[in-house]
């Protein structure tokens, strides 16, 4: 009852915005590329599938289908977000919808030579088994275009080395939420580095700030999901 | 006709059966999960179903245990004036534990040091409303985590003689040396209502105990300390959102490692933590003052009362991130709260930015809410001296009470006097420089930091603790 309400809200949210928020469309494909979106936006996991499904068999640009529809959906969530208008259960729950549209078209992607936004390789720091935040980044990610590759908890730097070389990583994300593993960051920055791996390393957790990321010669840091994003997108293209 | 009238009532007893059952049925069809071969071999031994490393449970199992767990027990302090009991009526203040940073009075956020901590227990030492002490900012980026709790523990005991909570097994030996009395007799004292020390263990929500959690839930039932079973489940992050399942799974939580203590030392104290809170769904922290938390503490009071085990709540860590309105306004209804809800250990002064940040100033400020509460709910005595018929009749109509031998044999007891807050007129205020409480419980910091004496502690004893901390973690024994 409640969903189908909220849905409905964003339905005619969209109907008045979608005008200037879903760019770089053209010509008839505009209307169902934006359907993905609305999709997206209304947590319709059936709906993106179908539609993208749709919009392939009708031979539509895949990069069009990925960058207008799915990541457009996701860009105007994270605008959402940080203007205070979502909340991160809706957050997620668009991100988890932009996923199922994007694993039906991910076989695609790689035979047209559409790219991923980058790799990311993501994990809490040693000893710490607190995943709720990195979860919340990796789906974020996902939901950005990066390839996401998450290691899980407690990750040791040998791991992390192992990984970032094996995948490729642009980007190398830890986090940790106690006082105890933080430490344990700076090691696994030292042998990433020692590694001789070009990768920009982000960290994060509730004990972390910007200055501790400095100190332990991070590339960035964020306080939230959507700024790591943010933060991965800034690196990557930097 | 008694006068039962009361808004917050959560639960009846119908309810609170219901949640028992609940929690019964999740135990047995879901199981709880134990991140320890150790703690899995002893649900083994005594015969419960595991499945990988899943254990599950039946009625018998969870009543026999809470049949096992004591209701009342005494915390011993080094200086026997100092003692708690836990359980029943009684309640006790502590203040917050491990904030990562500190706040200075330029507003401003620092990672804590030792120095911090030394301050902190100087402070907890010296202040009426603080009844047993922990470790109000973690020292651990000073030395090594792996060296942290024993540190903190080992310095309680040095700068404070109130009871400690900061117990886990290795720091029960160090207890068992300052009491002077070995692990057996205190696992027998703990049998007749006396325990040496408190700690904690956190279940991870939901439903699972981490290895060095279920490691710890036995160590201190082996040595008879008293242990805060704490899951700490956020509505609709961690736990259900709505708060009467996020009640369920918070004392299912609780139920588990309850049983693994009562089977490694059937009659160990434990305490029923109440720490379940709401998720902030705009940022994902958990907000330790919600109004939510009021609701959730008395519920989790009815179904301890209805086990008949003791209580703990984590009240007056704020969500501000400074000393201001809101957290005072936040400090004082959840003492309030608690201690009508009948929560026995109160820890939770001095803390902002929910749990993150630590305040010196906060600390002065939220022991003088903590007495004030204290006195408020203190309960009436009626007697001939208090209801003071005979100086009625005496000052009758036209006199007053100021020079009546009444009024002075009793003003002193019957009265609070506020050491922070101010009473003063607005003229005598201005004159005196306009302090906000802030300012005065900064002055009130510096000046119990100048006057801290450490309490006695013989010269052969210090050396018998700094030669166990030694031996068990070879940092050095930094100087306070």
């Amino acid at each position: 009852m409640c969903m189908q309400k909220l849905i409905i809200l964003f339905r005619l949210k969209l109907s008045k915005e979608n005008g200037h928020l879903i760019l770089g469309t053209k010509g008839d494909l505009t209307l169902a590329v934006k359907d993905i979106a609305e999709a997206v936006l209304a947590f319709n996991e059936a709906g993106v599938v179908d539609l993208v499904k749709a919009e392939i068999a009708a031979a539509t640009d895949v990069d069009e289908i990925l960058n207008a529809g799915l990541i457009g959906a996701m860009d105007i969530v994270g605008k959402k977000y940080s203007d205070g208008e979502l909340f991160v259960p809706e957050m997620l729950m668009a991100a988890e919808t932009m996923k199922a549209g994007l694993a039906v078209l991910k076989p695609l992607l790689s035979s047209v030579g559409a790219a991923p936004r980058g790799t990311v390789v993501i994990g809490t720091a040693k000893g710490d088994l607190h995943d709720i935040g990195k979860n919340l980044v990796a789906m974020m990610m996902e939901g950005a275009g990066f390839s996401v590759v998450d290691l899980g908890v407690d990750i040791d730097a040998e791991k992390f080395v192992k990984a970032a070389v094996e995948h490729k990583a642009d980007v190398v994300a830890l986090s940790a939420l106690l006082t105890t593993t933080m430490p344990a960051m700076e090691a696994t920055i030292a042998a990433i580095k020692k590694a001789g791996i070009a990768a920009k390393i982000i960290i994060g957790g509730a004990p972390v700030t910007e200055a501790f990321a400095d100190q332990i010669g991070a590339d960035g840091y964020s306080g939230d999901a959507p700024g790591a994003v943010e933060l991965a997108r800034k690196l990557f293209t930097a | 006709m008694e006068n039962t009238y009361d808004r917050l009532k959560p639960l009846n007893r119908e309810q609170i059966e219901l949640i028992h059952k609940k929690s019964l049925e999740i135990l047995e069809k879901k199981g709880f999960w134990f991140d320890s071969e150790k703690a899995r071999n002893i649900f083994r031994k005594h015969g419960f179903k595991v499945d990988g490393e899943i254990v599950y449970f039946k009625e018998k199992d969870i009543e026999k245990a809470l049949k096992t767990a004591p209701s009342e027990f005494t915390v011993r302090a080094r200086n026997s004036v100092n003692d708690i009991k836990v359980g029943g009526e009684n309640f006790a203040f502590s203040n917050n534990a491990g904030a990562p940073f500190i706040v200075d009075s330029d507003g401003k956020i620092r990672n804590s040091s030792s120095e911090d901590f030394f301050n902190f227990l100087k402070l907890n030492q010296q202040l009426e409303a603080i009844d047993y002490t922990r470790e109000m900012v973690s020292s651990s980026l000073d030395i090594p985590a792996e060296c942290t709790l024993l540190y903190e523990l080992l310095w309680q005991l040095k700068l404070t003689d109130k009871p400690v909570n900061c117990v886990f097994g290795t720091g029960a030996g160090l207890l068992s040396i300052v009491f002077g009395i070995g692990k057996k007799k205190m696992r027998d004292d703990s049998l007749n209502g006396i325990t040496y020390g408190i700690g904690n263990y956190n279940p991870r929500s939901p439903l699972s105990l981490e290895n060095s959690q279920c490691d710890r839930c036995i160590d201190l039932a082996e040595w008879g300390v008293a242990a805060c079973i704490s899951p700490m489940p956020m509505a609709g992050m961690t736990g259900p959102v709505t708060l009467p399942g996020l009640i369920v799974l918070q004392n299912t939580e609780i139920l588990a490692p309850l049983v693994l203590s009562q089977l490694a030392a059937p009659g160990a104290p434990v305490i029923y933590g109440i720490l379940a809170t709401v998720t902030d769904m705009k940022t994902t922290v958990a907000p330790t003052a919600a109004p939510e938390v009021g609701i959730i503490m008395r519920a989790g009071t009815l179904m301890a009362k209805y086990y008949d085990l003791p209580t703990r709540g984590d009240v007056g860590v704020s969500d501000s991130c400074c000393v201001d309105y809101q957290a005072g306004a936040e400090s004082a209804y959840h003492f309030v709260n608690a201690i009508r809800c009948g929560v026995n250990l109160i820890p939770g002064l001095g803390s902002l930015q929910s749990r993150g940040i630590g305040s010196f100033e906060k600390l002065v400020l939220d022991a003088e809410i903590a007495q004030q509460t204290r006195r408020m709910l203190k309960p009436l005595v009626f007697n001939e001296e208090n209801l003071a018929i005979e100086t009625i009749m005496s000052v009758g109509q036209k006199g007053h009470y100021l020079t009546e031998l009444h009024t002075l044999n009793n003003f002193r007891k019957e009265l609070y006097v506020p050491e922070v807050f101010t009473r003063q007129t607005y003229e005598i205020w201005a004159a005196e420089g306009m302090q906000d409480s802030y300012v005065r419980a900064n002055g009130k910091v510096k000046d119990m930091l100048a006057s801290y004496k450490k309490p006695e502690l013989g010269k052969s004893l210090e050396k018998d603790m700094d030669v166990y901390a030694k031996a068990h973690y070879p940092v050095p024994i930094k100087a306070e």
